[in-house]
């Protein structure tokens, strides 16, 4: 129940942006919650390392006196991949292509963390 | 991190150094005719020790504490019993010298050093040359036994310390660590 609202806050995300190619929620432990990924994705190491740069990402925003960590921002030759906490205990990791517009597609993703964190 | 499984840390041990029941009840039979060696024995091998610097440097300000603990691990040497207890104490001393940055490679010079200190003893307290080869074969077991096991909790405690460090610097939980670890199981 609880997943399949998750896909569905995952689908709508999706569907926002041309830009944005897939999506997944997981736990701050690194494990899967939901996810709407290519299949050729390893969803397991998708979760983890997700959750491992979202950690290491507050670590060094701490020690680098920037506050607590809003997103981590990770672009590649082909697009981008924004990871955002999702409350205490999910983080919300999108893949878009190189062209997306980040300051709509960063709107997106905190309509959906925020619908995200009322399931978790 | 891990639970250590102090059995199979023996029965790898004994296996390797030649530790037997035979060898055991001989270390048993001579402790009382070497007995009286060990304090010079003790002497000895911290005389030698100093005289290594960089082996000095671990020593200075502590070496009669540390004369004292040796000459009670040489005692246990001889006593034939290397049970659980024993097994569980030379863990404990892996553990120390890492916590005290001892380099690994310490522990095996000191053995070396220590059986090198050693054998004008052996040989005084056997009867006869086949008497001394059983005692260098026994001693050299219980040394070899013993250096492996502190050996492999120099090896697992160093491993668990820097794993600390690093979640600790990254801020990554140790599920997370075995979560992300586990997407690589080969």
């Amino acid at each position: 129940m609880r997943s399949d609202m998750l896909l569905s806050i995952l689908s709508d995300l999706n569907g926002s942006s041309a830009d944005i190619e897939a999506s997944a929620v997981v736990s701050t432990d690194g494990l899967m919650m939901a996810s709407l990924l290519p299949q050729s994705m390893d969803e397991d190491r998708v979760a983890a390392m997700s959750a491992a740069m979202l950690s290491l990402g507050q670590r060094s925003s701490q020690e680098l006196a920037k506050g607590n960590l809003e997103q981590v921002l990770v672009k590649g030759e082909h697009g981008y991949i924004l990871m955002t906490h999702a409350g205490e205990e999910a983080v919300v990791t999108v893949l878009t292509s190189e062209r997306a517009k980040l300051g709509l597609i960063f709107l997106d993703v905190k309509r959906a963390a925020e619908a995200i964190v009322k399931l978790v | 991190m891990y639970p250590v499984d102090l059995e199979k840390i023996n029965e790898l041990a004994r296996a390797f150094s030649g530790l037997d029941d035979a060898r055991a009840a001989h270390m048993a039979e001579i402790a009382q005719r070497i007995e009286p060696f060990l304090d010079d024995v003790t002497d000895e091998f911290y005389r030698r020790l100093q005289e290594i610097e960089p082996a000095d440097l671990f020593l200075q300000g502590r070496v009669d504490s540390l004369k004292k603990t040796h000459r009670d691990w040489l005692g246990k040497v001889f006593s034939g019993a290397y049970d659980s207890d024993y097994v569980s104490e030379m863990y404990a001393v892996g553990e120390t010298h890492v916590n005290v940055r001892l380099p690994l490679e310490f522990m095996a010079g000191a053995m070396t050093l220590l059986m090198e200190t050693l054998t004008p003893a052996l040989a005084q307290v056997s009867n006869d040359r086949e008497e001394l080869a059983n005692t260098v074969q026994s001693v050299n077991a219980v040394l070899g036994f013993s250096l492996m096991i502190m050996q492999e909790s120099y090896h697992a405690t160093s491993l668990a310390n820097e794993l600390s460090r690093f979640l600790k610097v990254t801020g990554i939980s140790r599920e997370l660590f075995s979560n992300l670890a586990d997407t690589e199981k080969p």
